[in-house]
């Protein structure tokens, strides 16, 4: 897409690198291991160049264990990268604390997860306006803002339910509603529509679209290639490194 | 309002929410179990406490009888009555007589002491002499005053002009140090002013024992020993004691003498000193262990929490809440906890209390063995938040030390 390179960078990776040491947790969970089983040391994402620009939606495929999830996590600042360089918002992640990549998160990232990870006490809005409570938005705004934004994803009628009280594609919505709720510049999806039916992954990922329409870049990780589809541009992945040209 | 404040408040709410989701959804159990370790803890303390308290108060006295010590301003209420040129009463024998009129009071007699140089064959040693008006039941520190004539006849209407008794009921301490037992006559040396004059040992009491050991004790008519001593003038006394089954009087002593303090009774001074140390180190003892067990069990319990809702923490790093965010999270979650197992255990104590009073008066005495005052209350809530402070950074370091990537895929 062309009219991409126009666009502000939003994210970029210049030679990312992530290794894992053997042994160690992120190793484990990278292969999906217990804790007592031993895990090899790995390179699961491997001298990748990515720039995500804003308004632009980015799909990331490859086999399991190809470094989709990962890529996504630093891009997220969950993850630093043993070399190279990822920029998020205009501030570089590996020379950040802890504590800073926390505030970039909250300040410039919304994560979408694939098991949504909402709170089941808490209504469809109290869970939109958790991230709120962290900016110290005052109680009514939190309501309205959350409001605002359940019905911008299509759930205005569902305010006051609790997850229990949802289909699986609402609350997928829900999280996404979350996700966006601090307005951020970049949106990352890690298999969004994996625990969805087709015609509701196809809601969501409708969803998707509108919302990079409304300049919010976005990237997208899935084994799915529907969900792939309105990408404007896909790379691939397989053993960490871009196989996608 | 600010938005520190505001971001607190939001986070006190959130935290609400968690604990209800915890009890409705994922640990009502585990929830439910903490809030008992915390109110048993608080139990556990109230109760004991209750009995420390109602010992060094004196309230689980196990006798039928409430006595008091009327006793100067300014003197140590926990002293065996020892008093040389100290503050002193005036016009006592008229006070005592009209306390003993009253209906609620068994008897009432000033108490004078002074210390005395008593001779009995040519051994001289220095006594605690005890002036009192005899009353069969009254003992001062331990030695009883049943062998004296009741009353005080040598006062007679404040003349001193009455019989002269002589009588003088000595402490086994004293008897061992002066070799003197009944009927024995011994010569005291009086003080400037007064005549010499000698007394007859109507009885040999055991008592006179403190902390320190035994000390030489000897009670008498308290005119003859105003009269020994010069004392007449003023007719003046250290303390009244005051024997009564009603514990409603003590407002009533306050206002007998202005300057003046009212305390409850014990067989020595330096007892009541250690029995109430010893109650409050059961109480400080009762409080230390309640709170270690509150601690051990509530981590245990809150700690088996944390681990399984790893991904829910996980998910507030994701969404961009700090470490200290998360830290306040569970500290308020804590918190609340520990008040609501406090309130808890504050009813429980309030229930044990009112046990151990029908157990044990039903076997042991008529009267209180222990009691509930309103500061139990501030205690115990103290008690729970300490709990939930002392718990809280097991709790932080557990969330922290998980991985956040691979909570997330849990």
């Amino acid at each position: 897409m062309s009219a991409s390179t126009e666009r502000a960078v939003v994210a970029a990776c210049e030679a990312v690198t992530r290794r894992y040491t053997r042994g160690s947790s992120q190793a484990r969970s990278f292969f999906g291991l217990r804790s007592t089983e031993p895990a090899p040391s790995v390179t699961a994402v491997d001298e990748v160049d990515l720039h995500v620009h804003a308004g632009e939606i980015v799909g990331v495929e490859g086999p399991s264990g190809s470094g989709k999830s990962t890529l996504l996590h630093l891009l997220a600042a969950l993850e630093t990268p043993t070399s190279g360089t990822v920029t998020v918002a205009g501030r570089r992640t590996e020379s950040l604390s802890a504590r800073a990549r926390t505030r970039l998160r909250l300040d410039a990232v919304g994560i979408v997860f694939q098991r949504f990870h909402l709170l089941p006490a808490l209504p469809a809005r109290s869970n939109v306006a958790v991230p709120l409570v962290e900016l110290g938005v005052s109680k009514r705004e939190r309501r309205e803002r959350a409001e605002t934004m359940l019905e911008r994803v299509g759930l205005g009628d569902r305010l006051g339910h609790r997850p229990g009280e949802l289909s699986g594609g609402e609350q997928q919505r829900v999280a996404i509603a979350r996700a966006l709720i601090t307005e951020p510049a970049l949106l990352i999806a890690d298999e969004p529509t994996g625990e969805l039916d087709t015609a509701t992954g196809r809601a969501i990922t409708t969803l998707f679209e509108q919302i990079a329409d409304e300049g919010t870049a976005v990237v997208v990780a899935s084994h799915d290639g529907s969900t792939l589809a309105i990408a404007d541009r896909v790379i691939e992945l397989r053993d960490g490194a871009r196989v996608d040209g | 309002m600010g938005s520190r404040l505001r971001r607190a408040v939001a986070r006190l709410q959130l935290s609400g929410h968690l604990v209800r989701q915890r009890l409705r959804h994922t640990a009502p159990r585990r929830t439910v179990l903490a809030v008992v370790g915390v109110a048993l803890a608080v139990g556990l303390f109230v109760t004991v406490s209750g009995v420390s308290v109602a010992l060094a108060t004196e309230g689980s006295v196990v006798s039928s009888d409430v006595d008091y010590w009327i006793t100067p301003e300014g003197t140590s209420s926990t002293t065996l009555p020892v008093s040389v040129g100290g503050p002193r009463f005036g016009e006592v024998h008229s006070v005592a007589t009209r306390l003993s009129e009253t209906a609620a009071i068994s008897y009432a007699s000033p108490v004078a002491v002074d210390v005395l140089r008593v001779t009995h064959n040519g051994t001289g040693e220095y006594v605690i002499l005890v002036g009192v008006i005899a009353h069969p039941d009254l003992s001062v520190a331990g030695v009883s005053a049943a062998p004296l004539t009741p009353g005080d006849p040598h006062y007679a209407n404040g003349t001193y002009e009455g019989p002269w008794t002589g009588e003088l009921v000595l402490s086994t301490g004293a008897s061992d140090l002066l070799n003197a037992t009944h009927g024995a006559r011994l010569q005291l040396q009086a003080q400037r002013g007064s005549q010499n004059r000698s007394l007859a040992v109507a009885g040999v009491s055991a008592g006179g024992t403190t902390g320190l050991g035994s000390v030489p004790v000897g009670l008498l008519h308290l005119a003859e020993l105003q009269a020994l001593t010069g004392a007449t003038t003023g007719d003046t006394a250290d303390q009244i004691l005051v024997a009564t089954d009603d514990v409603g009087v003590r407002d009533d002593l306050a206002g007998v003498y202005s300057n003046s303090n009212v305390v409850a009774r014990s067989d020595s001074g330096l007892n009541r000193l250690t029995e109430s140390s010893v109650a409050l180190a059961l109480a400080t003892a009762g409080f230390l262990v309640s709170l270690v067990l509150g601690v051990l069990f509530v981590a245990t319990t809150l700690g088996l929490e944390v681990q399984t809702d790893r991904n829910l923490w996980a998910t507030f790093s994701a969404l961009g809440f700090s470490r200290w965010s998360r830290a306040l999270l569970i500290l308020f979650q804590t918190l609340l906890l520990g008040v609501a197992g406090g309130v808890l255990g504050l009813l429980l104590g309030r229930g044990g209390v009112w046990v151990a009073n029908v157990a044990l008066t039903s076997m042991v005495a008529g009267t209180t063995v222990a009691v509930f005052p309103p500061a139990f209350i501030a205690v115990g809530l103290l008690l729970a938040v300490g709990i939930a402070l002392f718990t809280t950074p097991y709790l932080v370091w557990l969330t922290a030390r998980g991985n956040t990537i691979e909570a997330l895929r849990n």
